[in-house]
């Protein structure tokens, strides 16, 4: 595989098997939630440190990154599938409950991602990054896609 | 080690009856002094003493020091690089011990965020208990104003 990513495939055993692709270098200023709503500017994330970003008082539960999206017009979806007029998210769980990363779903159905302040990457699904990092892919959203129309 | 330090082993304070050797019971004999039993003129250069000894601490660079950094600044980065969460990343033992490094370690950790800007403000916040970004900087702002901070206090 070109532009293959070892130190990915090592943390998330399934990325190599359903196929990957890197889209960007790594960069540390914005992180998987600011990839998801198109902020690249910033990393979203509730710090008692100036220079993080976060609309809300909490962002530790799975339920304040919910809140974060329904901001950004996202609503819970149950359809996971490809719904060209529809831009959709997920957000990954881990066992104890607490969010960890969140997917964008681009036009072709595919997911992309921006693994912490590694690369983004398109994966093919959403099961390539569950695991014991990022735990399982677990709320959907959706909102209407921005044509530009 | 700085030679400055070197000369502080070597060198021996002497006070009415006692020898003081290094700087710091000196210093501290002194303070408790009365006022009056105090002499300027050696307290004076003490004092200069002291604060040349501070500076060359800070400011010389200890192999060592700078070895324990770069291992624990590798290990962390490449164990928490994946994390969309800084707060996550800050828990583990490798940044911890960078805190731990207290203000000796401000121009490693300052350097190295020049040259490979990452979540280094938490750290520096921490042990300096500053804050010089603006308020609603991104997170690129907040790199470059610990960076003018840095080379405001002489660090790098």
């Amino acid at each position: 595989m070109p532009n293959r990513l070892s130190h990915l495939e090592r943390l998330f055993p399934a990325l190599a098997e359903s196929g990957y692709l890197k889209s960007s270098e790594s960069d540390p200023f914005y992180n998987c939630f600011a990839f998801a709503v198109h902020d690249t500017g910033q990393w979203w994330e509730k710090m008692a440190v100036r220079g993080y970003y976060w609309p809300l008082d909490r962002d530790d539960r799975v339920e304040d990154w919910v809140a974060a999206l329904k901001l950004h017009n996202f609503t819970p979806t149950e359809n996971r599938g490809l719904e060209p007029s529809f831009e959709k998210v997920c957000i990954y769980v881990n066992k104890d409950g607490s969010p960890e990363h969140v997917a964008r779903q681009l036009e072709s159905g595919k997911w992309t991602s921006k693994i912490g302040k590694h690369e983004d990457i398109e994966h093919a699904t959403l099961s390539a990054l569950e695991g014991q990092e990022y735990g399982e892919a677990t709320i959907t959203m959706k909102r209407k896609r921005y044509t530009g129309k | 080690m700085p030679s400055i330090l070197k000369r502080c082993e070597k060198r021996e304070y002497r006070s009415s009856h006692k020898v003081h050797k290094r700087y710091h019971p000196y210093a501290l004999v002194q303070a408790s002094l009365p006022r009056h039993a105090r002499h300027l003129g050696r307290g004076y250069g003490t004092a200069t003493h002291i604060a040349e000894v501070m500076v060359a601490r800070r400011r010389d660079d200890d192999p060592a020091l700078e070895q324990l950094f770069h291992e624990h600044a590798e290990r962390w980065k490449s164990e928490t690089g994946h994390l969309s969460s800084a707060a996550k990343m800050v828990i583990h033992p490798s940044y911890l011990r960078i805190i731990g490094l207290g203000h000796e370690g401000l121009p490693l950790i300052l350097r190295e965020l020049r040259k490979r800007p990452d979540h280094w403000l938490i750290a520096l916040n921490a042990i300096t208990g500053e804050d010089p970004s603006p308020v609603g900087a991104t997170f690129r702002d907040a790199v470059g104003a610990w960076i003018k901070w840095g080379e405001s206090k002489g660090y790098c």
